[in-house]
């Protein structure tokens, strides 16, 4: 044959050829997200599989940042609806726009709203994890019992803290956990106690109650040192929680159910004691619900399943209560041994800045650092910047995400344009080049998700043009 | 030309068209045909005027073909020659190819045709453990390796560490250079549509039996419809090694000397941006031929790797069961492919990414490979070569006068850059390129054209389509370590004399 012109030049100059400037590896674990930006190999990723299958990442949980209206919830949603289908529990403790109700009601889910008037949460019934416990018996049964005790505790005790705005002294706590042991003892097994219960054993301050408080007898050093819990009790029952956590719950989370959301949208975003309080209780009755899962499954009576939390809106529930930065702090500790994936959702890193306390301020954003797995949607430059100290990103990162949060050209035509960041994600795992990926919906999902809803009111009769991407 | 190496963002060039020894376009044989005919013509023009004439005349028939050059260097007598061989090999039949237990070929194999028919496959273990595959060439006795790599691109890293690769690129290929035996290199990368295969294996067996409805809908829909849109892409590097001269080893020996070549070949691709990198087996390469012979495969081979863990598939079997070579085009089994080859490197200078929209996936093509070929010289002639260039780039400079002066000044500047990089440990490669895009049929092949064009100009190259040599030019972008300057009619060092 006559072969091709051969070239001669100085290695230094002829690797400037360079063929690796394509890229062609695209992770291939996880649910099938969407299209690689550059190279259009299908990427897949979730931070279950990740963690557990690929190995990628050393936690299974992702933070997620990026403007409104860029299509993170439903990215988010695809992952939901991805796991689902491997068998994974999707939970929305606190589910906010509601985001997510439409995607757990399609998966046969459980969708638990919350709010006054629409359903509430008897903050102490011991849920699932009490009837886990009664069922395993014995001496696990015991320990899970203990701790479900804990759990309770801790819940009213957050009740509590939300209406004082500020913590509870040690000798109430423990006031009111001899109170509820003995509210317990009290109850008959199949009926769930009730707040109102709590507060009528505190006034009539049974021996095990008084025996706390150091009262030697005498009723009004009784009355003295129960007195202001009484009173919050009291508060918490006819104050603006009132008909929301005294009642028997509405529904409790279904051991067996595909999916589980708590919905909270119907609570007003300037009622911030109720939103804290709701998203406590969800926490509270979600993490409980997977504990007992995992209980029972280590005592081999049911099948083992894995968890998927998703925080959307993150800067909500971290402004409405001290407590939930701790809440979710541990939760990104501890997510592998609570077999408990996590996907937190927010806007920005300033978010965090706008926490109350300084301690606060640091632990969520550590969030960011121990996230195994940080997705950007489209986000001002000067966020990259400081998002590039916690995760190092490079600069053409920056550029292409800064890119992606600002508009079209003013003379873009009409309706078809969309915001060119919408459904454009850049996935980030530890120093590796970010993967920016394209994210395609189908039409099932299309039908499924549409957080603009009440914008489509005047437009024309046929849907068809309506893009599904939301925030 | 990276004279600053200080700058944020280098620039790549000086490369050039290794000299032709002679006078200007003649050539050594032209140049000693030339003056050897001037002798000729004094003796003659002592006998007699119209002899001299007449002997004049015939040489300059002779000649003149030889000064007549293609952009790419070629002769009028190289282009005569291969449409000769052209048009004998149509006539002898072997245009077409045919093989399986129905032809007439021994075997009953689907045997690889053309310069692939007589190569032998082996394997080793390497140092790790992993299986590779070896490919013999009986003809010219030498031995492949090939390996495969999964950039991340430079896409998205920034201009610094794109540089610090490149320039571990750079490396690699001067350290081919001191390779022993090492007759080229390739780097093929190739695009194809995503078959779907991968995702699909990755998904459905996944769904849990008692997942929602709804979920394995959205999934199904998903696996259905993403592969339309995606594609793959697979970068494979080849190694040719050739067995010095008076030599004779065994192959066991050749292959464990191969093998303990692999692991540091492996580790400077990764340092050069290529990803993770693993020789590949005997199968793996088997695969990858016969796919690129029959594209409508590609799933069925995803599937069998996936389900069964391996296709099974032996050299033997990877070959087409009919091939048409045309004067522009290959047919083979399922798809029809059209190669071209390097006219012109890209002219001034260039970024490391220039590469990339030629690398990337085409789209409308059913499967594209670019090969990058190179042929690492040996340190001590590398040296030669770099002082005969300086020497006569001076001379040139120096002899002329006036307009000419300054292009002579700037060759001058080439040629002394090269020779300090030269020294400063460098090594001198000559490179080519080959693009290969393969389509479903006759009629797509204008548009591949089309597409091939508009990807060359983004890369500021200019190439020429292989042209009755389609079938060779085919097998020389697969990873089987085909060096086409091995398989000239003429020996190499002769060629380039004319």
């Amino acid at each position: 044959m006559d072969p091709p012109s051969m070239w001669r030049a100085t290695t230094v100059q002829a690797c400037g050829l360079w063929p690796f400037a394509a890229g062609s590896g695209a992770p291939m674990t996880g649910v099938p997200l969407g299209q690689h930006l550059y190279t259009g190999a299908t990427v897949c990723g979730d931070p279950m599989s990740w963690f557990t299958r690929a190995h990628y990442i050393s936690n299974p949980s992702m933070f997620m940042l990026g403007m409104p209206g860029l299509g993170k919830s439903t990215l988010v949603n695809r992952m939901l609806i991805g796991l689902a289908a491997t068998g994974v529990v999707p939970l929305v403790l606190g589910d906010l726009k509601p985001d997510y109700a439409d995607t757990v009601r399609a998966l046969g889910g459980q969708v638990i709203s919350i709010g006054r008037g629409v359903g509430g949460v008897n903050v102490l019934d011991p849920g699932a994890m009490g009837a886990a416990a009664r069922k395993i018996g014995g001496e696990a049964g015991r320990v899970l019992s203990a701790e479900t005790h804990g759990r309770v505790l801790n819940m009213v005790a957050a009740l509590v803290t939300i209406v004082r705005d500020r913590a509870m002294d040690d000798h109430e706590q423990s006031v009111l956990s001899a109170a509820l042991h003995h509210l317990r003892e009290r109850t008959p097994p199949g009926r769930a106690p009730l707040l109102p219960d709590l507060v009528r054993v505190i006034a009539e301050g049974p021996e095990r109650v008084r025996a706390v408080t150091l009262d030697r007898g005498e009723e009004t050093r009784y009355r003295d040192a129960v007195d202001p819990l009484h009173r919050s009790l009291l508060g918490i029952l006819d104050g603006p929680l009132g008909d929301t956590f005294a009642s028997e719950t509405s529904t409790r989370i279904d051991l067996g159910s595909p999916a589980v959301c708590m919905d909270i949208s119907r609570i007003g975003e300037a009622d911030t004691q109720l939103t804290a309080a709701a998203m406590l209780a969800a926490w509270s009755d979600g993490l409980g619900t997977v504990a007992a899962s995992h209980a029972l499954a280590d005592a081999g009576l049911t099948p083992r399943r894995w968890f998927f939390t998703v925080l959307d809106e993150l800067w909500r529930p971290l402004r409405a209560a001290s407590g939930i930065v701790d809440r979710i702090d541990a939760l990104t500790r501890l997510n592998r041994t609570l077999g408990l994936g996590d996907a937190k959702i927010t806007h920005t890193l300033k978010d965090a800045e706008a926490l109350g306390t300084d301690a606060d301020r640091v632990k969520a954003r550590g969030f960011v650092e121990r996230a195994g797995m940080v997705v950007c949607a489209g986000l001002p430059r000067q966020e990259m910047e400081e998002l590039g100290h916690i995760v190092g990103l490079s600069r053409r990162e920056i550029e292409l995400v800064s890119s992606w949060s600002s508009p079209p050209g003013w003379a873009a035509q009409g309706d078809r344009e969309e915001p060119p960041g919408r459904g454009r994600f850049l996935i980030k795992v530890g120093g590796r080049p970010g993967i920016p990926i394209q994210v395609a919906i189908t039409d099932t999902e299309r039908h499924l998700h549409d957080t603009n809803k009440r914008w489509a009111a005047n437009k024309p009769a046929d849907g068809s043009r309506h893009v599904g991407f939301s925030e | 030309m990276s004279t600053e190496t200080a700058t944020a963002d280098p620039t790549y060039g000086n490369w050039r068209r290794p000299r032709r020894p002679g006078l200007g376009p003649f050539g050594l044989v032209g140049t000693i045909g030339l003056f050897g005919g001037l002798v000729l013509d004094l003796l003659v023009s002592l006998i007699s005027l119209q002899f001299t004439l007449v002997v004049i005349v015939i040489q300059c028939t002779f000649l003149l073909p030889l000064a007549v050059r293609t952009q790419d260097g070629r002769n009028v007598y190289q282009l005569t020659a291969l449409r000769i061989g052209w048009f004998r090999r149509k006539a002898k039949g072997v245009t077409t190819y045919v093989s399986g237990p129905l032809s007439q070929r021994p075997g009953g194999k689907f045997r690889p045709p053309g310069l692939l028919s007589r190569v032998r496959v082996t394997e080793g273990r390497d140092a790790y453990d992993q299986p590779f595959g070896v490919l013999h060439h009986p003809s010219r006795n030498l031995y492949t390796i090939v390996l495969g790599c999964e950039p991340d691109g430079g896409s998205l890293v920034d201009p610094d560490q794109i540089d610090n690769w490149v320039a571990a690129w750079g490396h690699w290929l001067a350290r081919l250079s001191s390779e022993p035996n090492l007759r080229g290199a390739s780097v093929i990368v190739e695009t194809a549509p995503d078959t779907g295969t991968r995702l699909a294996n990755e998904v459905l067996p996944r769904i849990d039996p008692g997942a929602p409805a709804a979920a394995r809908a959205v999934m199904e829909e998903v696996v259905q419809r993403y592969p339309t849109a995606s594609s793959e892409m697979h970068t494979y590097l080849t190694l040719t090694y050739g067995m010095p001269t008076g030599q004779k080893r065994k192959s066991e020996d050749i292959i464990a000397d191969l093998a303990i070549r692999i692991p540091g070949l492996l580790d400077g691709v990764v340092r050069a941006g290529g990803g993770p990198a693993a020789p590949l087996s005997a199968e793996n390469i088997a695969e990858v031929v016969r796919v690129a012979y029959d594209p409508a495969v590609a799933a069925d081979v995803l599937e069998a790797r996936a389900v069964h863990g391996g296709t099974g598939l032996e050299w033997d079997d990877a070959g087409p069961a009919a091939a048409i070579e045309k004067v522009n085009a290959y047919q083979h089994d399922s798809g029809v492919s059209r190669t071209w080859m390097l006219t012109l490197a890209p002219r001034g200078t260039v970024r490391a990414q220039v590469l990339r929209g030629l690398l990337e996936d085409a789209p409308g093509t059913r499967r594209k490979r670019v090969a990058l070929l190179y042929r690492p010289i040996d340190p001590a002639t590398s040296a030669r070569i770099v002082e005969a260039d300086r020497r006569a780039a001076q001379f040139m400079a120096t002899s002329r006068r006036g307009m000419v002066q300054a292009r002579a000044a700037n060759e001058v500047r080439a040629a002394e850059q090269t020779a300090v990089e030269e020294a400063t440990g460098a090594g001198l490669v000559e490179f080519s390129l080959m693009v290969t895009v393969t389509v479903d049929s006759d009629a797509e092949l204008e548009d591949a054209n089309v597409t091939v064009r508009n990807l060359l100009a983004g890369a500021r190259l200019l190439m020429r389509p292989a042209d009755r040599m389609q079938a060779a030019a085919f097998s020389c972008t697969l990873p089987v370590g085909i060096l086409p300057w091995e398989h000239t009619l003429m020996p190499r060092e002769l060629k380039e004399a004319l």
